[in-house]
């Protein structure tokens, strides 16, 4: 269907000059458009129209806007509504995000952006999948087993929004501790969108070196550095089409941040080197396992980035609010592992069941893959029984003192009696292998988390005979 | 409450705009003259505050007589909302600065005026929610008005493709 042919786009904008300014852009670029001044003048047309794309200002005189896209989803579901709103204001479009929207833009809206908006909203929708991501039949094939298995409450909430908002544009910011299965989500997210087509770049802000970063998010050209041997794509333009995963977004320097932000706004990419932009069509979906808010206050994220990203947020919840979910991951883990090593076991024993319901699960799913795995690898089937798990999974079974509230100064700095009796570097040894459990083994993450350079890290743990 | 709003004839303030007398007092930390002109500076002055670009590319998106209606309805509502702006200047009336500034934002950025349009969001974030404006934003919509009437000024020499 050609552009002409197509529905009439229409525009709700109480601001005449700016009424004219959108209808200009969008007939040259070669849409049908229609414009309303009011809200009751914009749902009459809505009514009367066959329109599927609708552009509206949240701020109206006579109506506020977001109620009006409400009636418009009413009547025509499937619309996509684009909102507009002022910088400043970005509280109100993420909450029409929620309500549906399809995406939000920012004014004063560049010529670019708008365009691209329109060109995303009339994208045709891939058909969502018949199952949701409830288990690992269905989940993504890039996923890792076992990770987005679970029946609790949580999680069904987190698999329902997951669904509703892989529909639209909407940024989804996906937050949660090391292991939770933040990039599953974003792999769920992209897998059941009309993108799912397309390419899923993951890109983790926190394991490139800062001064590559940029080069890594919006490429380079030949020659902009030394080592620039030949052009090179970033991850933006190779996620064209497709979802632009960012991991550890609050790890990205304060000058990458503004040249995220501008792509966002624009959605066109200067590479290094380059000296025209490119546009491209990318879903973002960012992740962080810090409190991104606090980062925000810190000065250590920018607030208008923060803003622009937090569209709609999913918060893995730990393993240890889920308990049942343990069970769940691990019989599902045992089996997949027990076929793929050509094992055979009879299950989880009552005991073990009793344990992985009392661990604290620093490491999350990621941790009870790796014990499962461990168990898999060096028995050969049968029960799993206590004595089979790995030994320093019992360490956090260690009944943990009830929270007081602190009565005096020197209650404050009480610390556990399990430390008080040991020597320092004992006590040492004991807070980093708990971080690198934390983190999943993860080397790097631990060092950032206890502020020390990975080498020292890496020292130590050959020091003590643990290297990995 | 009516009579008491002052209706500002945009066309006719100064670049210096002096006709605010009768606004609550406030001991701003640069006159409203002096931003307004760091914000919108003379003709000579316009890199970087004013990018005409956009709006010169609209315009000739739009043809001749779809620009010529452009700006007659930029010109329009930029005095409309200066209007508003003035308004609840008059009033320390902190929603109807929003609305105002709400306006201008989108304006002054559809037009390139970077600056005014940063006075604007400026002004935007100060008085949201609150009932009643502080000074420092009396000071800010003072500089918004005098920036916003210069560059209503510059936009009559702005005459779109022939």
């Amino acid at each position: 269907m050609s552009r002409r042919s197509a529905p009439p786009v229409l525009v709700i904008e109480d601001t005449a000059s700016l009424r004219l300014v959108y209808r200009t852009i969008l007939t040259a670029a070669g849409h049908p458009v229609e414009v309303a001044a009011s809200a009751a003048e914009g749902l009459a047309m809505f009514r009367a129209g066959t329109m599927r794309t609708v552009l509206l200002d949240l701020v109206l005189p006579d109506r506020e806007g977001l109620h009006l896209m409400r009636d418009i989803l009413a009547i025509r579901p499937g619309t996509q509504v684009i909102v507009l709103t002022a910088h400043g204001s970005v509280g109100k479009a993420v909450e029409a995000m929620r309500a549906g929207a399809h995406e939000f833009l920012v004014k004063p809206v560049e010529e670019a952006r708008l365009l691209a908006a329109l060109a995303n909203a009339a994208a045709p929708a891939a058909p969502r999948p018949a199952a949701t991501v409830s288990s690992a039949d269905t989940a993504p094939a890039a996923a890792p087993s076992g990770s987005f298995i679970g029946s609790s409450e949580a999680m069904l909430r987190i698999q329902g929004k997951i669904t509703s908002v892989a529909g639209s544009m909407a940024t989804v910011f996906i937050t949660g501790e090391s292991g939770t299965g933040k990039e599953l989500a974003a792999l769920a997210v992209h897998g059941a969108s009309a993108r799912a087509n397309g390419p899923f770049i993951a890109l983790n802000c926190g394991a490139i070196p800062q001064d590559l970063l940029e080069s890594e998010v919006f490429g380079h050209m030949k020659g902009s550095f030394t080592g620039a041997i030949s052009d090179k794509p970033g991850a933006a333009q190779a996620a064209d089409g497709g979802t632009l995963f960012l991991d550890e977004i609050c790890e990205m320097a304060p000058a990458l941040q503004t040249k995220l932000l501008r792509f966002l706004q624009t959605s066109t990419v200067v590479p290094v080197g380059a000296t025209k932009p490119r546009k491209v069509n990318v879903r973002i979906v960012c992740a962080t396992n810090r409190d991104p808010m606090d980062a925000v206050r810190r000065g250590q994220f920018r607030e208008d980035l923060f803003y622009r990203l937090f569209v709609v947020p999913i918060h893995m919840p730990p393993l240890r609010d889920r308990a049942d979910d343990v069970i769940e991951i691990a019989e599902t883990a045992l089996a997949r592992f027990a076929e793929e090593e050509g094992r055979s076991f009879d299950g989880l024993s009552p005991e073990v069941l009793a344990l992985f319901r009392r661990l604290p699960w620093p490491g999350n799913v990621r941790q009870v893959l790796n014990v499962i795995r461990n168990v898999v690898v060096l028995h050969p089937g049968g029960l799993v029984t206590p004595g089979m798990l790995p030994e320093n999974l019992f360490a956090q079974d260690e009944p943990r003192p009830a929270p007081v509230a602190p009565q005096s100064p020197a209650d404050q700095t009480a610390l556990p009696e399990t430390l008080l009796n040991r020597p320092l570097a004992e006590i040492e040894r004991m807070v980093i292998e708990a971080v690198l459990t934390r983190h999943g083994g993860s080397v790097p993450k631990a060092a950032r988390t206890l502020e020390l350079s990975p080498s020292t890290l890496y020292r130590k743990l050959e020091g003590w005979g643990s290297a990995r | 409450m009516h009579s008491a709003k002052r209706r500002l004839d945009i066309a006719a303030v100064s670049p210096s705009f002096n006709g605010m007398s009768d606004l609550p007092a406030e001991p701003p930390p640069h006159s409203a003259p002096q931003l307004a002109e760091r914000e919108f500076p003379p003709q000579d002055h316009w890199d970087g505050v004013w990018d005409r670009s956009a709006l010169r590319r609209l315009l000739g998106l739009a043809g001749p007589e779809a620009a010529a209606e452009i700006l007659h309805h930029l010109r329009a509502d930029l005095h409309s909302a200066c209007d508003g702006l003035g308004d609840a200047l008059s009033l320390r009336d902190g929603a109807g600065l929003h609305r105002a500034a709400h306006v201008l934002i989108a304006l002054c950025g559809t037009v390139g005026a970077t600056a005014l349009c940063t006075l604007a969001e400026r002004l935007h974030q100060m008085v949201e929610g609150i009932t009643t404006a502080p000074d420092e934003a009396l000071t800010q919509a003072r500089a918004l008005i005098s920036g916003v009437s210069l560059l209503c000024a510059a936009l009559l020499d702005e005459t779109g493709p022939t």
